[in-house]
This record gives structure tokens, C-alpha cells and sequence, in this order.
């Protein structure tokens, strides 16, 4: 339903790009994370898609019906996409309800409309408040309510929880996305977070350096990365080259990587190496136990303590990730 | 389409500067020769000296009087420093005629001195000086004292637990540091001295401003006005110039967001006296020596000077600046949001054009704007009455409208740089949020923008207001016959040796001058 095709955009006259030949295509319903470092893209991206900018070129459509292309331009207010501003941007000057009305088109189910959004995000009874007179939560659930009250197409998500507390982050993304699944609206949830990524999105796009490196099903981008990159971006991942040469044989443009969480110590595993005890530390529900493998330093979640100076790292042939070497 | 009302207005902002540029080529007038010869000399001369002087007063008492508000924590300081800003309310030529009259024989100093203070001739170059100064000083004060006041705390914090004593900051450190903020307050001061018509001309100096009068009144002259005027563009360009060149040679910006309040001192006995000397200086020659002599010879005078004439002169004063008020802000407004919504990024430049009016002497606007107007006028006159057979008399000139008009090119700046230092507070999320909602840009403007921008609108208008209230020089030329503003009217008393009936609509033109003043000290202490 949403379609990007060949989008590229450059602020500097192609010196560089900040998209370099974008494609993809969202299917209706379902949701979308877009992932990347900082300046890889994510917001030029999302302000295409809005129409807050011009692409140099390519073609974006909604719907089956072009928006953005060489000859047509269809303005920000005439695209049925919402956006949940990473500040919330919410009107200071007007009530909630006034705020969350703001965007409805139809005269006649206004008030109905905005008591069935606002109901929807928990706040009715709220409608007479100002956002100064509102918590971080709060605000942002009348942001949701606000953008989702015209009943967008596509409705975008920017940085949504970065202002909010580690402990209040993960409840009030969950249930924004419980109540977003309900109104079946495609969602594109643009985060740095891969832990938020993977928690409520079906789909994940990975953004590097202006270009789209993987858009995959979580569980896909979790296995199969395409590359250490993107393997990186979801958690902690070493090279073990050494260990399974004996496996692979010495194939130069390959090295293979492990996630943090897959090594084992002292364990039956496929691939076994010896590794001296650097330091051993406490954590609470397991051992942070770090160790020197040859050059690298590894540090291994362990249920136990380990008394021994020297110990052994293994893991299984079915976590192992090969890539080629960049 | 916003890119074609930009240019409209711009064009129109602009049209005045175009036209002197223009007819430049035509060549001076007969007497530009004679001129050269004999008179121009002074004009530079004088106005070379008047840069000079006024740059080492206004320096002196702005910087030293701000530091010491800044630094030192004293009984009545939060008065004095309101009080410093007020001489701001009263325009030069009405200290100007007060001076004048304070000294003159029988003056008040003769009188409150039983005769031991004689006649001092004021009315000279110096007496000039000392009135600009006195009167101009707090551009640079306010300038100086914004800096001290948000940007020099960390600074100072720093240098003394590096062991450095106050007097070596303020000289190797904060000086340094504050001189751009205090050169932008200055070239305003020097805008004021060479737009000044009205203290010259009483005090019978002979400056630019004075000559291009009179080439354009005395010797009937347009074109030597306009070289006059073009050769008075040119240094202010040059002053601008200057002004720029020093902003753009530094190669640091001072983290404002880091910075922490300057902790005032509490001086000792004999820093007392001279800080009280300090700040008491301005204030009493500035600000209350002129006010008591205009009060007491309105009191002198209120009988005769308060009739009906009067009451019409102050009612069309006040319209006429509400109405230009008005139209310059909305003028401000477009060219502010019209260059936002157009897609042309080359017209933000060009709308640079559309503030350069305020560094225009107003005389040099008036001519500029009689030019195209009168031009125009006469082109709809015989366009009527070939194609209607009717006789109309000047649509533009002999009409407010063309004081309008002028004021809006002149004043254009002074509503346009608040409204946009608020428009840039407002975050840019707001009127995309909107847009994302549905919304056209002119229904998000109003709906959105315009209550969020609304203090700084108000401070455009109020500025405005004032500043037409107070214009002298561009009314002069302009105003048409019937119509009479109060500075021209004490003007008009002052030139015809009535300087106390003077008093009266110099002080309502005060009164309407400190209400701004008060705010504009409010939002720097905010």
C-alpha cells in the first residue's frame, strides 16, 4: 500500500546523499520499525514520506495513487499519513480536545470522533486540559490520539519514547501499539532502540549511510543479518575466525561471527576454545565473566561463578553467522 | 505564488533605495558645483565629527553604566536600571530644545543660579554631541548590558579560579568578548546621529541630513538631494559594512546554554560614589534635567497650547501611527511567512532588501518615495482623464497614504526582526504537525503560528507605534498639508523661537515613548 521506489536525496548538490536509492514496499495493517545509527537516513526518510521534503528522485506511492514523483507533489496536508512528532509538537495554545480535533475534516462526528480516539488512548476526561497541564505519558497519548483522529493510511511514529523514562518506556510502548493494532493502520515506528524494534514491529528496515541495507520479519533480522552491521545493531557479536577454520577451512573473504548471548562456558557445544579468566563480576541473576580469546576480550553471561583461572568458550554450528569480510 | 507576493513586497520595500540608485545617472543639479565648493566640506567634517564624538560618549557612559548594573548589587539598582533605558523615550531634538532653552538667557540655569551661572551657547557642535550622546547612549547600554547580564557569568567564574583579579577579566576578557554585542548597539546609535534632522538643524549645524533639506526645499533642487542623499547612504553602508566585517572575523560563539547569572558585588563606601556617579550621570542629564524643563514650561504654557487644534494635531498623530503600525507588521508578517512557504531558497536573501529601510535616513526615504509616488500620481491623473473624461486630484501624495507607505519602508526592520526572533521559537514541528493534519498554510498561520507568535506581533506594533510618534525628519517632507502630527507641531514651535509651547506635544510624544521602553527592559530581564 505503500510503495518507495528509486527515492534518493541530497542536501548538498550530490556531493553526498542522505538516501542513495531507496525501495521498498509496507503492506496494509502491519508494522514497520526503521532502524539506523544517527544520519543514516531515518529522518529524511520519514519527512519524504510526510512530504515535508522533495526527493532529488524516485517515486512514492500510496495507496496505488503517486504522491511524490518527478511531476506530481501532493502537499503534506493532502496525504493520509499521520506523525507522532519525536518532541509531540502538541498545540500549547489549545485543550486537548482542541488539539486532538484539529485535523478531523468530516462537520458532522467531530465530537464523536475525538471521544472514540481519546478513548482509545485513555484519556477521556481529559479534553479540557492543556499539554502543560499533562505528564511525558500523557502528552504522548494525545499525540497518538491526535494523529490517529483523521484515521491515516500510514501513520508515522518518530523517536516516539526517547523523552520518556527507561521504566515507563517499555508499558507505554507496549500499549501503544496494542491500541494502534487495533485500528489497523500501517505503522512506521522510527527508533534507534532494536530491543523497541524487535518488541512490537512485524517488519524491520535497516537504514546505513542513506541506503536500505535489510528489510526483513524481526525473527529474519535477528537470524539471518546480512551483514556484522546489522548483526551488531541487535546486540553484542564477536569473531571467532580462528575456532572455525577447522569447520569453514581459511576462506579470506569470510569471517564468522557469534551473538554475545549465544557463547557458553565449560558447555558440550560444537566449537570449543580455551580462554584465560580476566576478571569475574556479580550481576545479579548471572556472572559477568570476562575472558581474553586469543586477541579479544569476550564477556560471557554466566548462571554461576567460576573458581578456575582458565575455562572454556564454546558454541553451537547453528548460531554462527558467515558474512563477507567488508 | 508566495514567491511573487515576496517579491511584491520586497519590490515595493525597495523601491524607494531603487529610485535614488536610479537617478543617480541623471547627473547633479546646477548648484552640486557650488555645493562642493563651499558647503559639503562642513557637511562631512561635521558629520565626521559627530560620528566621533558621539561614539566616544554614548561608549562611555553605555559600557560603564552597564557594567556597573550588572556587576554590583546597590540600593535603587533595579530603578536606576530602567531609569538608564528612558532617555530612549525622548527624542534627540526635543533634549536638544530643552538644553537649548535651560541655557539660553533668562534660561532656567540663569534663573535657579540668581544670575552666578550665565548664558552657555550650547547650540554648537559640542552641544550636539553631548545631546545625541545623552539622548542615544542607551542602544549601547542595552546591547552591553544583554551581554553582561546572560553571556559573561561562566566566563568570570572561570577567570577567577584561575587566580584573576576583576579589573584584568573585565579588560583581557569580558570587553573583548562583549565588543560585537556593543558595536551593534553603537552603529544603531550612529544610524540615529546621521538620520538626525531635527537637533542639527535647531542648533544650526550643518550635516547631511540638514543639507539634503536644503537642496530639496531652499534651492529646489531634487538631484543635489539626491547625491547628498546617496553620498549619506554610502557611509552608512560603509558603517554596516564595518559593523559586519567585525561580526564575521570572530571564530567562536559563546555556549549561552552553559552559561550561569553574573554574581552581583556588594561595593564598598567609595565604589558607592562612584557608581552612583555612574549611573546617576545619564540618567539626571539624560533623562530627568530635560523632563523637568519641558514639565515646568508646560506648565507654563498648557493654557494657550491646549486647544482644540492641539487635541486634532494628537489624534491624527495617533492614527497615523496606529494605521502605519498596522500595515507594517502585516507587511513584516507576509514577508516573513511568504518567504517560509515558498520553495525559492534564492528569496531569502532578497528579503534582506525588504529590512534595510532602518539604516535609510528618513529624509533620504521621504525623497525616494516622493519620487515614484508623485510619478505614479501623475500618470493615474492623466490616465483618468483621457479614459473617464474626469479630473482626480494625487491619489497617493497629499494623503496619509503615502506617509504610510514611507513609514512602512523605514520602520520595516523594527517590526519585522521581533516578530521573526519569535517565529524562530517556535518550533518548526508545530506548523509541520499541522500541515501533516490536514491543514492549508494559511489556515495553520492563523490557527497555529499567529497565537503562538502574538508577543512578539504586539512588540512590532508597539515599536512601530512609537517610532512614527517620534519621526520627525520624513513627515516633514511627506506630511500632507492638511495633516499634523505632534513632532512636527513642537518642531514648528521650536523653529518659530515658541520653545516652551514646544513642551506639551513633546511630552505626550514621551509619554507614548516610555510604555515600550518599560517592556523592552522587561523581556531583557525575562
Amino acid at each position: 500500500m505503500l510503495t518507495v521506489k528509486n527515492v534518493s536525496k541530497s542536501f548538498d548538490k550530490g556531493k553526498s546523499y542522505a538516501l542513495n536509492n531507496i525501495s521498498f514496499t509496507l503492506e496494509k495493517g502491519k508494522s514497520y520499525s526503521l532502524v539506523g545509527e544517527s544520519g543514516s537516513g531515518k529522518t529524511t526518510l520519514i519527512r519524504l514520506l510526510c512530504g515535508l521534503e522533495t526527493p532529488d528522485e524516485g517515486v512514492i506511492s500510496l495507496q496505488e495513487q503517486i504522491v511524490t514523483s518527478d511531476t506530481i507533489f501532493i502537499t503534506p496536508e493532502k496525504r493520509k499519513i499521520g506523525l507522532v512528532f519525536q518532541d509531540y509538537a502538541l498545540f500549547p495554545h489549545l485543550s486537548v480536545y482542541e488539539n486532538v480535533v484539529y485535523g478531523i475534516s468530516t462537520t458532522s462526528s467531530k465530537k464523536n470522533r475525538v471521544t472514540e480516539v481519546l478513548n482509545l488512548v485513555g484519556l477521556n476526561g481529559f479534553e479540557k486540559r492543556y499539554p502543560h497541564e499533562l505528564s511525558g505519558g500523557q502528552q504522548q497519548r494525545v499525540a497518538l490520539a491526535r494523529a490517529l483522529a483523521p484515521a491515516p493510511e500510514v501513520l508515522i511514529l518518530d523517536e516516539p519514547f526517547s523523552n520518556l523514562d527507561t521504566s515507563l518506556k517499555a508499558q507505554l510502548r507496549n500499549e501503544i501499539f496494542e491500541i494502534i493494532k487495533e485500528t489497523n493502520t500501517t505503522v512506521i515506528f522510527v527508533t534507534h532502540d532494536t530491543n523497541d524494534a524487535l518488541a512490537v514491529s512485524d517488519e524491520i528496515l535497516v537504514l546505513h549511510n542513506g541506503v536500505l541495507v535489510q528489510k526483513e520479519s524481526t525473527e529474519m533480522i535477528y537470524r539471518k543479518p546480512k551483514n556484522k552491521y546489522i548483526a551488531s545493531l541487535f546486540g553484542k557479536v564477536y569473531t571467532f575466525d580462528d575456532v572455525t577454520k577447522s569447520e569453514f577451512g581459511i576462506n579470506d573473504p569470510m569471517e564468522f561471527c557469534v551473538r554475545q548471548e549465544h557463547l557458553q562456558l565449560n558447555s558440550k557445544t560444537h566449537y570449543l576454545t580455551g580462554a584465560k579468566i580476566l576478571q569475574r563480576k556479580f550481576m545479579g541473576t548471572y556472572y559477568a565473566i570476562r575472558l581474553q580469546v586469543g586477541k579479544q576480550k569476550i564477556v560471557v553471561a554466566h548462571p554461576t561463578d567460576i573458581k578456575e583461572n582458565n575455562c572454556k568458550l564454546g558454541f553451537d554450528k547453528s548460531v554462527v553467522f558467515s558474512f563477507n569480510k567488508e | 505564488m508566495w514567491s511573487a507576493l515576496t517579491l511584491t513586497i520586497v519590490g515595493l520595500i525597495a523601491l524607494p533605495i531603487l529610485t535614488i540608485a536610479v537617478k543617480l545617472y541623471n547627473g547633479p543639479g546646477e548648484s552640486w558645483k557650488h555645493l562642493v565648493d563651499t558647503v559639503l566640506s562642513d557637511y562631512i567634517s561635521n558629520s565626521l565629527l559627530l560620528i566621533i564624538g558621539t561614539t566616544i560618549l554614548t561608549l562611555l557612559f553605555g559600557v560603564s553604566s552597564a557594567w556597573v548594573v550588572s556587576r554590583y548589587d546597590f540600593r535603587f539598582r533595579k530603578q536606576l536600571e530602567w531609569l538608564l533605558i528612558l532617555p530612549l523615550a525622548i527624542p534627540s531634538y526635543i533634549i536638544a530644545y530643552a538644553y537649548a532653552g535651560m541655557f539660553d538667557y533668562g534660561g532656567t540655569i540663569e534663573k535657579v543660579t540668581f544670575g552666578v551661572f550665565p548664558k552657555f551657547d550650547v547650540m554648537n557642535i559640542t552641544g550636539l554631541i553631548w545631546v545625541l550622546s545623552i539622548s542615544l547612549y542607551p542602544y549601547v547600554y542595552v546591547a552591553a548590558r544583554t551581554f553582561f547580564l546572560n553571556q559573561s557569568g561562566r566566563l568570570f567564574e572561570a577567570s577567577k579560579v584561575l587566580g584573576v583579579g576583576e579589573l584584568k577579566a573585565l579588560k583581557k576578557l569580558i570587553i573583548p568578548l562583549a565588543r560585537p554585542a556593543i558595536i551593534g548597539g553603537l552603529v544603531l546609535v550612529l544610524m540615529e546621529v546621521l538620520n538626525d534632522y531635527g537637533a542639527a538643524k535647531y542648533y544650526g549645524v550643518s550635516t547631511f541630513t540638514t543639507g539634503i533639506f536644503r537642496a530639496w526645499f531652499s534651492l529646489e533642487e531634487p538631484e543635489t538631494a539626491i547625491y547628498l542623499s546617496a553620498l549619506l547612504v554610502a557611509v552608512i553602508f560603509i558603517l554596516l559594512g564595518l559593523e559586519r566585517w567585525q561580526r564575521n572575523k570572530i571564530g567562536y560563539a559563546i555556549n549561552s546554554k552553559t552559561q550561569v547569572p553574573l554574581i552581583r558585588l556588594i561595593p564598598g563606601r567609595k565604589n558607592k560614589i562612584i557608581i552612583y556617579l555612574i549611573v546617576g550621570i545619564p540618567v539626571f542629564f539624560g533623562f530627568l534635567i530635560p523632563l523637568i524643563q519641558l514639565i515646568y514650561w508646560a506648565l507654563l504654557t498648557y493654557e494657550t497650547v491646549l486647544n482644540d487644534g492641539f487635541l486634532s494635531t494628537a489624534i491624527q498623530s495617533f492614527l497615523i501611527a496606529v494605521l502605519a503600525a498596522i500595515f507594517t507588521v502585516i507587511f513584516a508578517l507576509a514577508l516573513i511567512y511568504f518567504t517560509k512557504w515558498n520553495r525559492l531558497r534564492l528569496l531569502d536573501y532578497i528579503t534582506k532588501i525588504g529590512t534595510l529601510g532602518y539604516a535609510i535616513p528618513g529624509a533620504v526615504i521621504a525623497i525616494g518615495v516622493l519620487i515614484p509616488t508623485l510619478g505614479f500620481d501623475k500618470w493615474l491623473i492623466s490616465y483618468v482623464s483621457e479614459h473617464f473624461q474626469t479630473k482626480i486630484g494625487f491619489f497617493i501624495n497629499g494623503t496619509i497614504l503615502v506617509l504610510v507607505y514611507a513609514y512602512t519602508v523605514r520602520f520595516m526592520a523594527v517590526a519585522h526582526n521581533p516578530i521573526e526572533a519569535v517565529c524562530l521559537k517556535v518550533n518548526k514541528s508545530m506548523s509541520e504537525s499541522s500541515k501533516i493534519l490536514g491543514q492549508s498554510a494559511l489556515k495553520t498561520f492563523f490557527k497555529i503560528e499567529l497565537p503562538l507568535i502574538k508577543t512578539g506581533v504586539f512588540g512590532g506594533l508597539v515599536l512601530v507605534f512609537v517610532d512614527v510618534m517620534k519621526e520627525l525628519p520624513l513627515t516633514l517632507i511627506l506630511k500632507p498639508y492638511q495633516v499634523q502630527t505632534l513632532a512636527v507641531k513642537a518642531y514648528e514651535y521650536a523653529s518659530d523661537e515658541q520653545i516652551m509651547e514646544a513642551a506639551l506635544p513633546s511630552l505626550l510624544i514621551i509619554a507614548t515613548g516610555v510604555l515600550p521602553v518599560i517592556l523592552l527592559n522587561k523581556l531583557i530581564n525575562r
